[in-house]
This record gives C-alpha cells, structure tokens and sequence, in this order.
C-alpha cells in the first residue's frame, strides 16, 4: 500500500512540524508522507503590494499550486498566521476593551475596558487577515477535499521570563519595557479572538480548522511551557502532537469540509 | 413722500434685491448668526438624516466637531461607520423629533426608562428600540445589548456637559409612541424591529405647542448640567418617506415642516443663545428652483449641503481661515452621479425603512 501523501505549506509554524516529522521518520514508520514548501525565503520577500495591496509573492502562488498539482497530495495543511505580536496580544491598544464571545459566561468579558460589540470585533479582525483571506480563493482550486488550517499556538504566560532568554525577540522585549505587558487574561482574549476570526475565515473557504493540540494548553488556556520553543513558536513535541492530529484527521477518513 | 417702517430695511429684507435679483448661488437667507463659534468651541449634532450632513461638514471644515462616542482605535473607520460610528457626536443614529431629543436626555441620566426596552429578532439578535439600526445585525446578546446602552448613555452625557454649541436639526412631527408609557421609537415597530401592536403603539403628530414645550425642556435639561452651553436650530428640508396620516405625504410634510419652522423661531426667538439657521429655507427656497434635490426630489444633493454649510461658516464661523469644499463641478453632473451620491451621503436614515 503506497503511503498517504500530506504537503504542509506555511512560514514559521512549519518549523515545529517538519522538524518532529523528520525525527519520527528515523525511528518510527509514520502512515503518510510529509512534504513541505515554506514561504519564507532569504532571497525574495512573501509578501509584496501589488496595485496598492500587500499579497502574497505571485511567485508562491505559482510555485505552490504547481507543488499541489504535481503531488496531488490526500491532505493539504495550511500553517498561514498573521502577525504574531498582534494575534498574542502583546501590543498595548490606545484604549482596552472586550467583547461579549458567543457561549460564553457574560461575566467573561472584562467590564472595566470597553465593550465592544462581538459581530463588529470579529469583523475589524477579520480585516487584519486580508492577506490570507484574499490568498486562499485563490488557490483554493488546486486544494483537495481534505485540506485543513492549522490555528496558530497558544500565546504564552510568562512572556518576561521567555524574552530574558528569548534573544531573536529583542525588539518586543524593549517595547514591552516601554509601553507595558498587557494582562494575560486579555491576551489570552485576543488570541482567542483572532483565531475566531482564522477559523471563519478558514471555514467560509470549506477549510477545515484545527484547534492545537489539546495537550499544548495549561489550565489557563496558555501554551504550556513543555510545548514552546519561542515567545511565539512551538518546540519539537508541538509538531508532535501536531503530527499526532494529523494522523487522527487522515484515519477520520479525511473529508469534513467546514466543520471541525 | 412720508417716511415708514420699510424704508430704511436692509436689501435682505426685499425679495426683489435679495433674491429675485441675486444669482441663485448667491441667495443669503441666513443674514447675519446670532452668535460665533470659535475653532476651540466643541459643536456637537443630533437629529434627523440631514442633520449627518451637518455633521459631516462641520468634522471637515475646521470646527472642533465634538465626538464623544467614537469607536475604539481598534476598529476602522468604515467599518466604524457602518455601526454608527462618528455620523453624530454620540452613537445614537437619527433623533427626528423634539420628543425623542428629550427622551434620550432623560434615558442617559436614569430619569426615564421605557417599558419596551429590548426587540427580539427571529435569529435570537436584540435590537435597540430607540437605535434601531445602529447595529446592523442586532446585539448578540442582552448583556452586549446593556453594556453598549451603558457606554452610549455615558456618552451622551459626556457629550452634554461638555458641548459648547449643540446643532440641533429637527426632522419630524409624526411619530410612534408606546401606550403604556408615551416612550417614542425613531421608526414605527415592526419597521426596523420589533413588533406593532396597534393596542400597545399609537401614532403622534406633534403639534407646535408640543415641540415648543419639547424643545424648552431639552434646553433647560442642558443648560442646567452645561449652562455655558448655546444652541442652533434647523429643520430639515428632507420631505418625509411616508405619512401615516390620512392624506398626502406631500401635505404632511408640509404640516410637519411647519410645525418645527414655526418651533424652532418661537424657541430661537426670546433666548439671545438660541439660534435658528435655515437650512430648510436654503435647500427649498424658490431661488434654488429644485436644484439642490436628487432625482427623487427628497434627498439633498452635495451640492446643496455644501451651500448650507458655506452659509453656516460665513456667518457662524469665527476666525477660520478654510471655507468648507464647495463641489464646484456639481452642476455639471448626470442625473446618475446625483442618484449615486444621494445614496452615497444618505446614510443610517432609520426612517427609510418605512418605505422598503
């Protein structure tokens, strides 16, 4: 029987994933093949504006639905983020505020910053994705049944003591010494925000969403710290419990369109 | 030849001189303001659709246009529009009529709350009955629904106590009012939410007396959290969408329109602080020949805005430099292009549903 084909695309989440994979194939017999194409190049930019709109370089789009074309692979996996610092809630906003999430507890929402109403927040964040948004119809034509988004990490808790060591993130180190570290709850918040609006986005473009891995969060909603490489990365057992999701997907039977 | 009493008027007080004679683009009904507005006093709006012209301008045009309701920085700004955002100082959509002005005022300080609070929609969604169409897909849920009213009434009162001139534009005399409690809706029940109950709402058409009587209170309500506080009236030239009296809707804008003419100059007249400004007069007066309607002889084109706001800068305007952009090429412009920016500037008008 010919292994399943899997091709994960993506910038620096993909890091996680391909490096557990290449472990596992050493000592293991894994049920599919991984292959990957990494946005992120030294010599040319992934993004570009092209008539005032930053989109991804058309030489990706290229390259990639040539990739998934050639391959025809049984599952594609989508590691697309926006910006991190943004999407973790590290930036100090001009003025704090909360929103009412669907199903949740009403006394969830922080009552002392503004309130903002859920349908208007989610529209505003979803504006932030535009660059994703406006890239996935377009090559959605080449993209299986089975294809799937994987939701960016969890933020971290304990985001001063990770930038003592944490030297690649210097510069949010120093912003956070000038502007401030804003709470965790409401960092914890925005994650969950924007990867509401990533899962409409995904699921509006019949993308499967996949939440991380359940094991990755403590009983805070944080990335645990036995997870985490970076202030915004996963670590090795990450890609493992991601490779372990992807597994379970491709033994669903792989087809589930929008639901997740 | 004896002498009398018109003799030594000014040319404004002549219609040959000061509009049979006079380009049309020239006509100057306003004359001289009552009072100036310096760049540092804040202005704040309320009322009916034209009234976001007003306020449109005014952000546009130098003045300090008070908003005390903006939307967080997170949210862009068209999208902040669409929620109602910055098209008056505070987020409270269209006010039309004098009633409703003093209802809003007592709502915000805890004074009055109407019994009909809360529209239900068939997808589980709360409408505002008093903003009905300030959030486009309702609230989602009546906590949403109760912290958005908090913050707004906290607005509101920022925006009285604070305001230093507060242009008031009323739109309407007909209106909805609840028979339990005589709480007036922006629009009929069941037009942009909510249900009508012919037991439980009753039609109103305000009569002079009561707009006057409306209208002194509001003033008084302000004046006593913000005494320093001055007022300019306008009525709308907007005809009404439709009338739920029984007969045209073209003598009952007529009715309506006299009502608030006649209100607002008995109310401007005996307060040194109280102006009128006539917008209605500008954009309806014979000089204007029709020319500052769009094709459906309702909405007022930018044209015509732009006269209104020339005139209110020229004579309300102290010490600022800019006039306001006055769309010089307008008259050249195709029925089309007036069609499209009367729809474009004639926006969150509650009262347009009555007519979809």
């Amino acid at each position: 029987m010919t292994a399943r084909r899997v091709f994960a695309f993506g910038h620096s989440h993909l890091g996680p994933l391909i490096a557990a994979y290449e472990q596992q194939k050493r000592t293991s017999d894994l049920s599919y093949e991984l292959t990957t194409y990494q946005f992120l190049r030294n010599d040319r930019p992934h993004i570009v504006k092209i008539d005032k709109t930053w989109q991804y370089n058309p030489e990706i789009e290229r390259e990639l639905t040539d990739i998934i074309v050639e391959l025809r692979p049984d599952l594609v996996v989508m590691m697309l983020q926006g910006e991190q610092i943004i999407l973790t809630g590290l930036t100090v906003p001009e003025k704090y505020y909360d929103c009412f999430f669907p199903g949740d507890q009403d006394t969830a929402a922080n009552h002392a910053y503004e309130i903002i109403p859920f349908d208007l927040m989610l529209k505003a964040t979803l504006l932030r994705y535009e660059l994703i948004g406006n890239f996935i119809p377009r090559i959605r034509h080449c993209l299986p049944d089975a294809s799937l988004a994987c939701c960016p990490p969890p933020p971290a808790e304990d985001v001063r003591q990770i930038l003592q060591t944490d030297t690649k993130h210097a510069e949010i180190a120093e912003t956070i010494e000038r502007f401030g570290l804003p709470p965790a709850p409401w960092r914890q918040r925005i994650w969950k925000l924007h990867t509401l609006a990533l899962r409409t986005l995904y699921q509006s473009n019949r993308i499967r969403f996949l939440e991380p891995p359940y094991a990755s969060f403590d009983p805070g909603g944080f990335l645990r710290p036995e997870f985490r490489s970076d202030l915004f990365h996963g670590n090795i057992n990450y890609g493992k419990a991601l490779l372990q999701q992807i597994s379970g997907v491709l033994c669903e039977g792989l087809v589930e369109g929008a639901s997740s | 030849m004896s002498d009398h009493p018109y003799r030594n008027l000014p040319a404004a007080s002549f219609w040959k001189r000061s509009v049979a004679e006079v380009p049309a683009d020239k006509v100057d009904p306003v004359v001289r303001g009552k009072f100036h507005i310096n760049q540092m006093d804040r202005v704040a709006t309320a009322g009916s659709c034209f009234a976001q012209h007003i306020a449109r301008h005014l952000a546009m045009s130098g003045f300090n246009y008070f908003v005390s309701e903006r939307e967080n920085p997170v949210i862009p700004g068209n999208l902040a529009a669409e929620y109602g955002y910055g098209l008056f100082t505070a987020r409270y959509g269209n006010i039309y009529t004098s009633r409703q002005l003093l209802q809003l005022l007592k709502r915000a300080y805890g004074l009055f709350q109407p019994v009909e609070d809360v529209w239900h929609k068939k997808n589980g969604s709360l409408v505002d009955p008093y903003r009905p169409q300030i959030q486009p897909d309702g609230f989602a849920s009546l906590a949403e629904y109760l912290a958005d009213r908090q913050q707004h009434f906290a607005a509101v009162r920022r925006a009285i106590e604070e305001l230093d001139v507060f242009v008031f534009t009323l739109g309407l005399t007909e209106t909805w009012a609840s028979e339990e409690d005589g709480s007036v809706y922006p629009v009929c029940p069941g037009v942009a939410g909510g249900t009508f109950d012919e037991r439980r709402h009753r039609f109103v058409n305000l009569t002079v007396a009561e707009v006057c009587a409306d209208l002194r209170e509001a003033i008084e309500f302000i004046r006593v959290r913000n005494p320093a506080s001055r007022f300019i009236l306008t009525v709308s030239p907007v005809p009404l969408v439709a009338t739920a009296a029984d007969r045209s809707v073209i003598v009952s804008t007529t009715y309506s329109k006299s009502v608030l003419r006649v209100a607002a100059q008995e109310i401007a007249d005996k307060d040194e602080n109280i102006a009128y400004f006539p917008s209605y007069e500008i954009i309806t007066g014979q000089h204007a020949r029709g020319k500052y309607f769009a094709a459906d002889l309702r909405s007022v084109t930018e044209e015509g805005v732009s006269r209104v706001m020339e005139l209110f800068m020229q004579h309300y305007a102290q010490a600022v430099p800019e006039a306001p952009p006055v769309r010089k090429d307008s008259q050249a412009m195709s029925s089309e292009q007036e069609i499209a920016i009367g729809e474009a500037i004639a926006v969150m008008c509650d009262e347009e549903a009555l007519d979809r």
